[in-house]
């Protein structure tokens, strides 16, 4: 079942002369459950493509739907429900919360949801196993860029979405967290049938993935794994 | 509400910088407009204290034959009578001199700041009292037992009485003992003072409807009229029309007309001060506001883009104001009043009323002002907010578009050049102080001048 549906989206930033067409008519079916590789060059679209799907600005043309619902059409509230149950969002800059510790930052979420309550047995294990439980009470500011985009995963996984967007998660750490990380969002999606698009610079982690898209100047090309650009 | 409160206590505790601007500017407002407040009343109050002194603290005078004083109903749910005074007083001529002979009980007496200064008052008939005015202009002996020749009698100063508040005629008052008013050609006046707690027009209405008096033309104190609102209340739109019906003057003269009356009604100029000094208030907080949400305004986006809604943001910015709003205002308004307190000299009055209502308003602008916040989020979609603080570029747009030239103006001044932003403060309140006391002096010194030149007049008529 896909979770995910793309029709024709094209996104525009600017106006005349300064018009940057960041996506070109995308289309793409995201299963539920599966794992997908987003690579692409610098400036390609990958954050654009992401920020899209999320409902985070509005689409030039075209539509996007997620479990059923055409975000567009939500209302301002409802967007804010459906982005606080179904969607978890790494950024590619971490975007945590300054003035909270790094508990809070990934309590966040799930602590405004007044029908749930923290589970933090799950928090306590999530932090364990990206290794930054002993900085749990840390501001952002006093962690590494490491250290920070991990809290920023912990944060996305906090509240079990369905869909995990995740923009260069692993792009500030070294190999051997980086594998630990991946691991962990792929374990966690198996666990809970979560969906995962993941923007990556990394071939070797693309080639583990169980599905990779290209993107290039705003366009989509899609090729089984191991092919080339342009297949 | 415990997130909201757990985050708006995090974001204080975060920016304890921001925090402490915005107490200090609350702070700073609130004490300039509660300290004004103070004075302002203060110098009404001793205003009022002056006009008592000089013109006696009765309200109304109304004729006793309307009613049996003992039958009378001294207090209800709509007034309350202070005090009420007999006086009678029987007018002869004598010695080819105006004079009056009079009785008045003690509390008119005191009304009228007759206090005794020797002797006694008389209590037996041919028995009198009389202060230096009269002893002076009955060419009599300053001393007790001291005797007077009047109409084929012989009276016997047992009493001297300090001169008094004004009073309408400029007879000579021979203060005697009741019998003796009375078995002359009299006039007996009811003095009635109401509790300074309420108009006294409506107190006065309602003691003569519950006494089942008709009244329709009662002596009015006119010294203290316009303290105690002895005159029936009118609404803004009779003054304007009252107003624009003054053919003999012209506009200018109608403008002062208007503004004099309406200021005598309803404490306009006053009411004006508190206003200006609030909005004053209202616009340094919200500057700084305004600077602080700005600032935070990728934190907002990624609060909406994890799901928190505006109602959640609101009670979170809403708290974190109040929470600082608070302290600043008990801290400032107090302040204010004790600072008022040291600068104004004779007896000081605390402007509770305007501490209480400031209060609230101050509050309500929070309100909103922190809706007002969220609702200008909604411009800018998640991406746009949350790359705000690494996009220069769309500061300049903002200060080109007319309607946020404010925020812009505010948040350029207060971030580049803060020691000026904080002069600016200083001098606004320097001004205000300086303005009000410049104009609550100009109001003494015009009283006093009042006073002085009636004492003179009076000085006159004295000695010819
Ligand atoms: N807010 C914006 N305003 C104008 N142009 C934008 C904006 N955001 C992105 N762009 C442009 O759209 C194109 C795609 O940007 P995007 O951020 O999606 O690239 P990316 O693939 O995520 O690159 P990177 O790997 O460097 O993060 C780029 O040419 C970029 O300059
Ligand atoms: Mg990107």
């Amino acid at each position: 079942m896909a979770i995910v549906i793309i029709r024709n989206l094209s996104k525009n930033y600017g106006k005349g002369e300064n018009e940057v067409k960041a996506l070109k008519h995308v289309n793409l079916e995201i299963n539920q459950g599966e794992f997908v590789a987003l690579l692409g060059t610098s400036g390609s679209g990958k954050s654009t493509l992401l920020n899209m799907i999320g409902g985070l600005d509005v689409v030039t043309e075209g539509e996007v739907m997620i479990d059923g619902h055409n975000i567009a059409k939500l209302s301002r509230k409802e967007l804010a429900i459906f982005r606080r149950r179904k969607i978890g969002f790494v950024f590619q800059n971490y975007s945590l919360m300054p003035v909270l510790n790094v508990y809070d930052n990934v309590a966040l979420p799930v602590s405004f949801d007044k029908s749930r309550h923290i589970d933090h047995a799950y928090m306590e294990r999530l932090l364990k196993d990206l290794k930054i439980w002993d900085k749990r009470m840390k501001y952002p500011s006093e962690l590494s860029g490491g250290q920070q985009q991990r809290a920023a995963i912990a944060r996305a996984l906090a509240n079990k979405p369905a869909l995990i967007l995740a923009d260069e998660p692993t792009g500030n750490l070294d190999s051997k967290t980086t594998n630990d990380v991946i691991g962990l969002l792929k374990a966690s999606g198996r666990q809970y049938n979560q969906t995962i698009l993941m923007v990556t610079h990394n071939e070797v982690i693309a080639q583990n993935c169980d599905r990779i898209i290209r993107i290039e100047d705003g366009v989509l090309y899609e090729n089984e794994k191991g092919g080339g650009l342009h297949a | 509400m415990h997130n909201n409160m757990r985050l708006a206590i995090s974001y204080i505790k975060y920016y304890r910088k921001q925090a402490a601007i915005l107490f200090l500017g609350i702070c700073m407002s609130v004490l300039l407009m509660n300290g004004i407040a103070s004075l302002v009343y203060s110098n009404q109050n001793a205003s009022y204290e002056n006009a008592k002194e000089e013109y006696g603290s009765w309200n109304y005078a109304i004729p006793k034959n309307l009613i049996d004083e003992n039958k009378i109903i001294r207090s209800d749910s709509e007034y309350e009578l202070n005090r009420m005074g007999v006086y009678c007083s029987a007018p002869c001529e004598a010695a080819g001199k105006d004079i009056t002979f009079c009785y008045g009980d003690i509390q008119y007496l005191e009304m009228n700041h007759r206090i005794l200064l020797e002797g006694a008052y008389p209590k037996h008939k041919n028995e009198i009292a009389l202060d230096y005015y009269a002893l002076h202009n009955l060419g009599m002996d300053y001393a007790l037992g001291s005797t007077l020749e009047l109409r084929g009698e012989r009276f016997t100063l047992t009493g001297i009485v300090s001169e008094g508040a004004k009073t309408a005629d400029n007879s000579i008052l021979i203060f005697t003992d009741k019998e003796t008013v009375l078995d002359m050609d009299e006039a007996s006046f009811l003095y009635l003072e109401f509790s300074d707690a309420k108009r006294a027009y409506e107190q006065f209405s309602a003691f003569l409807q519950k006494n089942r008096i008709s009244c329709p033309n009662p002596e009015i104190n006119d010294g203290i009229s316009v303290y105690i609102g002895a005159e029936p209340k009118e609404t803004i739109i009779d003054i304007i029309l009252t107003a624009l019906h003054l053919d003999e003057c012209n506009a200018v003269g109608k403008l002062i007309y208007l503004f004099g009356r309406l200021d005598n009604n309803d404490n306009l100029l006053q009411k004006m001060i508190f206003a200006v000094i609030f909005l004053f208030g209202v616009f340094i907080i919200n500057s700084i506001f305004r600077v602080i949400v700005q600032k935070r305004k990728s934190q907002y986006g990624l609060l909406e883009v994890l799901g928190i809604d505006e109602k959640n943001m609101f009670a979170a910015m809403l708290m974190e104001l109040v929470i600082l709003f608070i302290p600043a205002y008990f801290i400032g308004g107090i302040l204010g009043i004790v600072v008022a307190g040291f600068l104004f000299q004779g007896t000081f009055k605390a402007a509770m009323d305007i501490f209480a209502l400031g209060f609230l308003l101050f509050l309500l602008f929070l309100v909103f002002c922190s809706a007002g916040a969220i609702r200008n989020m909604r411009k800018y979609t998640q991406t746009e907010k949350m790359k705000d603080s690494s996009y220069r570029k769309s500061c300049k747009i903002i200060s080109l578009k007319k309607h946020r030239i404010m925020g812009t103006l505010s948040r350029r001044f207060i971030l580049t050049k803060k020691t000026a932003f904080a002069g600016i403060i200083i001098s606004l309140s320097l001004g205000g102080v300086l303005f009000v006391s410049s104009t609550y002096v100009a109001d003494n010194a015009k009283q006093n001048n009042e006073h002085a030149m009636l004492t003179d007049e009076s000085l006159y008529t004295d000695i010819y």
